[in-house]
């Protein structure tokens, strides 16, 4: 099988694969079908204060492998969700900043700068439709960035590097997440490290499981999905808890509330804001590919690009599209980059990589890396056919962003809140519940409420979460890898530094660990 | 110690280092069979020590630098406000939330059968396996929807049982395989 | 009210007492040791749904991993004898995983074996494009001073290639910390390792040219290459296929024995059931039960010490 069509299989398994719905001529697959399911709960999740994008993959994986078990079929329909979800919550996220001046999620405060102003000024739906265009622009960027950079790197990478050279690039990623996630980088060392420890639990390849403490519940591992979940969801669950619980009685007015007001955006308009999008996307697309930096950095920084190139009668700050825009295409153009390391290298570089790389190890039949885009001609390769449906399903959930996304949004601006005083308990009992459907285990809600705690824990205490992520799930492909390549040179202790790239690597993972804490210079002197 | 932010980097630092010590010392030399380095046929491999005492040994390092930087220096402190009322409160919570989702099916199995069918033989059958993972998860939503809004509602109460029974269905109807806590447990 | 409910529960309750002399008394609990998803997963879930719709039979399918299958082994050993807790595993656990461990907690005697299952289909395999026809061309590379890298994914294969080694007077460099058949496939496809073990997947590569059985693992010829290279042409005398195998705890009552012994393997090899055709797709069926099935399990624990004491150094 050639190139091409191996995409058209990609396009064609997406689209008409799984069939959920046939009526004549037209075929609705299951994938698609939840690519929109997963678009629309995005943008209400987005949408909702206090909740965010990874809440709703928490929560709908273990229900979705439930429902289409754990069969290569179940791929493409979870993968959908997952995409769907990821670029709803990213365009619903500017609904609640914009007409509350409550931003649902962090990357999102700067779009309140100017989104809330335009509200106030009645510019509430212009404000919501300059959001979306400059959300899906970036978005869409980011993607076809995506599509062409993810097989090219893997292949180059399968045909450079060998063992060696792959566990110093897995080394040198871990290092920069590590560092660059945070603001401190021993603290971002330390969960880093942390991460690795507890994945050592009930690993390895010694026939007693190391670090099991002779009890059967760690000698069967940890439930990699109660882990994750309860670090990322159950920890911000409780952190809500306890500033709800603090600010229970200084009684917080509702937000006035808003009518939509003017919503046209001209052609006009749309051009004016393009050399905006275009900075902000590019800004986005590049950040959004170096694993662990997340959204609101680039956020921050298209938004600071934006004031400067910005010349118009209102300024950033007061209600300028332009800073709406800026902020948006470049933390919406995260979002698709975010997969090149995933795809290409195997290493999630943000939570909803996590969440992708995490459903394909659980259903199996798909590893992300390099092995993906083997274009074998004899042999089909069924994962390279998966990989071109999940960017067709992509597509899919740009097309649909397009067209229904504005629509969707002013839809949203309208309903009632649910208070999340009673939302967040529901959402506890649904990850508990979850969680324990998977392995029939109450052992599995200790693990997840322990991990909970520690996830609160570390809230607390500024160490992020996220090196804590990426480093328990990228321990086994990293230590695999080294062994084998330890393995396989006969032993040779100095097999890392025997090839000038893999030194290379090295050099530079040193180099990112000793330069971070130069440049930040650790807690300033008072 | 007059900086609650230095208190806390201190005691984080004291906490990174001896769980390092604690993993390097003593779990890892005892609960890990093949050591840093294995020789296995007359051949070298990695052993299984080898991840887990690199990964201590990156704690011990950043729990260092941390406990001496929190002494030396002053913390930016931007720390959120820990409560411990709350903590402990919410721990009881949980506590008995999960007691009662494990014990209550059981125990009103056995008054109403006295005793003559047991839990573990009605696990399968509506209603019996419903009532801990109902009582259980109602009474966990009321509680913390109460504790986060600081007053009693009967709204409440309706609302947690309500989405409870909601929850239940939408994992039990559709699936054959599935348990609901604690079913898989008994 | 409470009558009514009773009544209800009774009737669920004695609704598969007519099929045979032994029915369940509640709903069975079948411990599969294998993580979720997979080959192994799906066929142990596939014959709980044939038992079900056999014989009517709730069968509640659960996950219990961890140390080779050893975690299940213990699960199913502490539970009560009555019937309503079995185990899915591999015959290795009960054999070489009980002579490797440190501590392995339970005993081949433990165990009623009810029913063997299906078998793999392993080879050691290699790309075509290397030019080996067998493991004899790469036993003479190796003698010729070519390193040849050797994948494996258990501790039982890596005594095996390394025994191959020996026996053969050269060393392959063993790649022991794969996880699964599927990695090494990936391995060897990636020319991370030379060659290694594969216990099925390597079908629709082999079909295709890409791959190639250098030799047979099995004690019968491979179905996608039946002429490979048999073991004992490079004078090994062990076979490292793995049987996969229903069990219960020791001391269960002869009728439930025979009943549950009875209701897996009828599934397993009747014509038209799930587990069947999954099994004969990716497997092979290998059914055997009573003494004839412990007596296998108890060969191949003399097969495994025979290994252990010819590897050891």
């Amino acid at each position: 099988m050639g190139g091409l069509e191996y995409i058209l299989a990609g396009v064609m398994e997406a689209l008409f694969g799984n069939p959920a719905i046939v009526l004549g001529p037209i075929v609705l697959s299951w994938p698609i079908l939840l690519v929109a399911l997963g678009f629309f709960i995005g943008v209400l999740i987005g949408a909702t204060p206090g909740l965010s994008g990874p809440f709703a993959m928490a929560l709908a994986l273990p229900i979705l492998i439930s429902i289409f078990g754990f069969t290569p079929d179940a791929l493409l329909p979870v993968f959908g969700f997952l995409v769907g979800v990821m670029k709803g919550a990213t365009v619903g996220g500017a609904v609640p900043a914009i007409l509350f001046n409550t931003p649902g999620t962090p990357d999102a405060f700067m779009t309140t700068l100017d989104g809330y102003p335009m509200a106030k000024n009645g510019q509430g739906g212009k404000a919501l439709r300059v959001a979306h265009f400059a959300s899906v622009s970036g978005d869409t960027f980011s993607d076809i960035v995506l599509f062409v950079c993810a097989p090219f790197l893997a292949i180059s990478i399968e045909a450079f590097l060998g063992l060696p050279e792959k566990s110093a690039l897995m080394i040198l990623s871990l290092s920069f997440v590590a560092v660059v996630v945070g603001n401190d980088t021993f603290k971002g060392i330390l969960a880093a490290c942390f991460g690795l420890l507890v994945a050592s639990i009930a690993t390895g390849t010694d026939s007693y499981p190391r670090l099991s403490m002779g009890s059967d519940v760690l000698a069967s591992g940890l439930p990699t999905i109660a882990v994750v979940i309860g670090v990322l969801v159950v920890g911000e669950i409780f952190v809500s808890f306890e500033d709800m619980w603090r600010s229970a009685r200084e009684k917080q007015k509702a937000p006035p509330k808003i009518a939509p007001g003017d919503t046209s955006l001209s052609m006009g308009e749309r051009r004016k804001l393009l050399p905006f999008i275009g900075v902000s996307m590019s800004i986005g697309t590049v950040i959004g590919a170096l694993p662990g930096i997340g959204t609101t950095l680039a956020a921050a920084l298209g938004y600071t690009a934006g004031r400067k190139m910005h010349k118009g009668e209102v300024d950033f700050g007061k209600g300028a599209p332009e800073g709406i825009a800026a902020t948006e295409a470049a933390n919406s153009a995260v979002s698709g980059a975010n997969l090149i390391p995933a795809l290409s290298l195997g290493i999630p570089g943000n939570v909803a990589a996590v969440f992708i790389i995490l459903a394909a190890d659980t259903i199996g039949g798909f590893n992300p890396g390099p092995s993906v885009f083997r274009f074998s001609a004899d042999e089909v390769n069924p994962e390279l056919v998966v990989a071109f449906a999940l960017f067709t399903l992509m597509v899919a959930a740009n097309l649909l962003n397009w067209t229904t996304g504005a629509w969707f949004m002013r839809l949203l601006g309208g309903l009632i809140h649910v208070p999340k005083q009673i939302l967040l308990p529901i959402v506890l009992l649904l990850t508990l519940t979850s969680v324990y459907v998977q392995g029939s285990n109450m052992s599995d809600v200790y693990v997840l409420l322990f991990f909970g705690a520690l996830g609160y824990l570390m809230r607390s205490t500024d160490i992020p979460i996220l090196p804590f992520v990426i480093a328990y799930i990228l321990a086994g492909p990293l230590e695999t890898t080294i062994r084998s390549a330890f393995e396989a040179t006969g032993s040779d202790p100095w097999f890392l530094f025997r090839s000038p790239i893999s030194v290379i690597f090295l050099i530079l993972a040193t180099a990112i660990i000793c330069g971070a804490g130069w440049l930040r210079g650790g807690p300033r002197l008072k | 110690m007059d900086h609650p932010g230095k208190l806390r980097e201190t005691v984080l630092g004291l906490v990174a280092i001896c769980s390092a010590l604690v993993a390097l010392v003593v779990w890892i030399p005892a609960d890990i069979d093949t050591g840093i380095v294995d020789v296995w046929r007359r051949t070298i491999r990695i052993g299984d020590a080898m991840l887990p005492s690199f990964a201590a040994a990156g704690m011990l390092l950043a729990g260092l630098v941390m406990l001496v930087r929190a002494i030396v220096l002053v913390p930016n402190g931007l720390h959120r406000v820990i409560s411990p009322v709350f903590l402990v409160t919410s721990c009881l919570v949980m506590a008995l939330g999960l007691t009662l989702m494990q014990a209550s099916g059981p125990f009103i199995v056995w008054l109403w059968f006295s005793g003559e069918i047991s839990y573990r033989q009605l696990l399968d059958t509506a209603p019996w396996k419903y009532i801990g993972f109902v009582i259980g998860g109602s009474f966990m939503i009321f509680c913390f929807t109460a504790l986060t809004s600081h007053r009693f509602s009967w709204r409440f109460v309706f609302l947690a049982l309500v989405s409870t029974v909601l929850i239940a269905l939408i994992y039990d109807l559709p699936f054959d395989n599935l348990l609901l806590p604690p079913n898989g447990d008994i | 009210m409470k009558t009514l409910l009773s009544a209800a529960a009774a009737a669920i309750l004695s609704v598969s007492a007519a099929y045979a002399d032994w029915a369940p008394s509640g709903p069975i609990k079948l411990q599969i040791g294998f993580k979720a998803g997979g080959g192994a997963d799906t066929m142990a879930r596939l014959i709980a749904e044939d038992i079900q719709a056999e014989y009517g039979w709730t069968l509640l399918p659960e996950n219990v991993t961890g140390a080779g299958g050893g975690v299940m082994a213990r699960s199913v050993k502490d539970s009560a004898a009555d019937g309503l807790t079995i185990g899915v595993g591999i015959t290795d656990t009960f054999a070489y995983g009980v002579l490797a461990a440190r501590d392995p907690g339970y005993a081949t005697s433990d165990f009623e074996y009810l029913s063997t299952l299906a078998g793999t289909q392993m080879g050691i395999v290699a790309k075509s494009d290397r030019g080996w026809k067998n493991m004899s061309d790469v036993i003479a590379a190796a003698k010729a001073g070519e390193e040849i890298s050797f994948g494996a994914m258990t501790p039982r294969l890596a005594d095996g290639s390394y025994y191959i080694g020996k026996v053969n007077g050269v060393e392959f460099n063993i790649v022991s910390s794969y996880k699964g058949g599927k990695a090494v496939l990936n391995a060897v496809n990636a020319s991370d390792v030379d060659i290694g073990w594969v216990a099925g997947p390597q079908k629709s590569g082999v079909s295709a040219g890409d791959l190639l059985n250098l030799a047979n693992g099995e004690d019968k010829p491979l179905r996608v290459s039946p002429d490979a290279q048999t073991l004992a042409e490079i004078g090994v005398d062990f076979f490292f296929g793995a049987t996969f195998v229903a069990i219960a705890p020791a001391g269960l009552p002869d009728d439930a024995r025979l009943a549950l012994s009875d209701a897996i393997s009828t599934v397993v090899q009747k014509d038209g059931t799930k587990s069947n055709a999954f099994i004969s797709k990716a497997l092979t069926i290998k059914v055997m039960t009573g003494d004839e099935a412990r007596s296998y399990v108890e060969g191949e624990l003399a097969d495994a010490e025979a290994l252990l004491n010819a590897t050891v150094e």
